[in-house]
């Protein structure tokens, strides 16, 4: 699900989106694997991959056809949430500037730890021992957490979230 | 703003779960929004590398184009299994009181029992189990799949837990929503993906799939042979070993040819023409090696029955695994299986 809703969002997608099309995804890979003649010769989140981008794509079209058929009329969005969209754009520039900077060894190991692999897998993996991977993974998401706080970015989302709240109470 | 995300900083109040996972227990941070802020990273990172994985699959090219036809059939045959649709629609679907799932539960059961599904899914987890064991940590398949289940499951619980805000409160619904559909739906779609793939059908080609695999050859020496002749074979069966195999089928014809009467490289060089799918060479040389009743017998008979359940011929196959079954030895209890399958 993370990887569908990152690329629906990158998209120009919702993250409501994203699960509209993850459903509709599962639905198309159970009629599939109904079929004795099918066969998964690829990794399965290929697989998924694919059928969401595609079924993502043909809904961009059809917005984007409709959009052209239609004259345009200036209709209050409602509950539409436009700002989505530029938060997980900003979002995502703050995450990738952060983990940037991060020394090599600490990208390695939070990049492994991302990819749900255990303390020892990764001190085997890297040739480090497991009281070692155990406290640069402490270090390294302490580290990656302050540089995401400190990002000018991400301040002055915080900064209009305050004022924001103030201007509700 | 993005509701999610919104939320994750400062409000007082809030309780925010620390998952734990794969021995990283007890990583917590001092302060819970911290902790909040490295999960929503981590559940961004996640599906960055998922993305790029998939990105760089060489595989995805020549889905993306198998996924068209496939996605315009589905188009084309709407009217198709509802049933499957209505399933996963209602998963999705907000309107699941606990009363709803009271009735469906007791109606799942009463199709249980009437259909007596209890014995055939006993038998699923025993062979499942079984397999398990006999393949271990290393079926890559197996692995991906249950790395998507784990991963969907914990995204799902990566979602900070959000106080009631009455000024938010759609988009808490939605929040909540978003969290625990992608749970079940994902464990439940996963858990039924992963038993149709670890479990064989009847079709030969998904038969041979799920037990064809390479041969564990260990002594690359055998006493018939010279110094030059073991070289040769020696270094054909490391090619084979480290699935080079064109280049072990060409070092064991060349062993071949010096030495004609031997059985060992005809059996390999079997092995890699099925692995290069050629398969009536290999049909022709495993058969050579079965009827000459020596070393390598049974193990040729299992890899002639595979290859000919690969060009579909079932009964040629079902001979073979006939004679393992009725031996004793390694091959007999899968023998038996795919026979079971094949009638």
């Amino acid at each position: 699900m993370p990887m569908i809703r990152l690329m629906v969002c990158q998209k120009g997608g919702t993250i409501e989106d994203a699960l509209d099309i993850f459903q509709d995804g599962l639905i198309i890979m159970l009629e599939k694997l109904d079929d004795k003649q099918f066969a998964l010769t690829c990794k399965f989140k290929t697989f998924l991959y694919c059928v969401c981008e595609h079924l993502w794509k043909t809904v961009l079209e059809k917005r984007l056809a409709s959009a052209n058929y239609f004259v345009r009329r200036i209709e209050p969005e409602g509950d539409k949430d436009f700002t989505e969209l530029i938060d997980h754009q900003m979002y995502e520039e703050i995450f990738h500037d952060a983990f940037e900077t991060l020394d090599p060894i600490s990208k390695k190991i939070l990049t492994l730890y991302w990819q749900e692999k255990s303390p020892q897998e990764i001190a085997d993996k890297l040739g480090y021992t497991y009281g070692y991977v155990r406290k640069k993974k402490c270090e390294a998401q302490s580290e990656l957490t302050k540089k995401v706080k400190r990002h000018p970015g991400y301040m002055r989302i915080k900064r209009t979230e305050i004022a924001a709240r103030e201007v509700v109470h | 703003m993005s509701s999610r995300i919104r939320h994750i900083n400062g409000k007082p109040g809030e309780i925010i779960r620390n998952r734990t996972r794969n021995g990283f227990e007890n990583d917590l941070m001092a302060d819970s929004d911290d902790s909040a802020l490295f999960e929503t990273f981590g559940a961004y990172m996640k599906g960055r590398l998922d993305l790029e994985d998939v990105k760089n699959d060489p595989t995805l090219s020549g889905t993306q184009e198998a996924v068209k036809e496939i996605i315009s059939d589905y188009n084309k045959n709407i009217s198709g299994n509802k049933e499957n649709e209505k399933f996963i629609r209602e998963i999705f679907s907000e309107e699941r009181s606990d009363k709803f799932l009271t009735d469906e539960i007791k109606f799942i059961k009463q199709e249980i029992d009437n259909n007596k599904l209890n014995n055939i899914t006993a038998e699923w987890v025993k062979e499942w189990h079984e397999k398990k064991q006999k393949i271990g940590a290393g079926d890559p398949k197996t692995e991906e799949i249950r790395d998507f289940i784990t991963g969907a499951i914990n995204s799902s619980k990566n979602e900070p837990v959000k106080t009631f805000n009455e000024v938010s409160k759609k988009d808490f619904n939605r929040s909540l929503f978003a969290r625990y559909v992608s749970l079940s739906a994902a464990a439940l779609i996963g858990a039924f993906i992963l038993i149709r793939t670890l479990l064989p059908s009847s079709d030969p080609e998904k038969l041979f799939n799920s037990y064809y695999k390479p041969f564990d050859a260990i002594s690359p020496v055998t006493r018939s042979m010279n110094n030059n002749e073991s070289d040769n074979y020696s270094s054909a069966i490391g090619s084979y070993k480290t699935g080079h195999y064109q280049r072990a089928a060409i070092g064991f014809a060349g062993v071949i040819q010096k030495d004609p009467s031997g059985v060992s490289p005809k059996f390999f060089l079997g092995l890699s023409q099925l692995a290069l799918e050629n398969y009536d060479q290999a049909i022709n040389l495993l058969a050579g090696v079965v009827n000459d009743s020596g070393e390598f017998g049974k193990e040729a008979r299992w890899y002639l029955g595979l290859t000919y359940l690969k060009t579909a011929n079932k009964q040629k196959a079902a001979d073979c695994f006939e004679f393992l079954a009725r031996s004793d030895g390694f091959y007999r209890e899968r023998s038996e299986k795919i026979l079971r399958r094949l009638k």
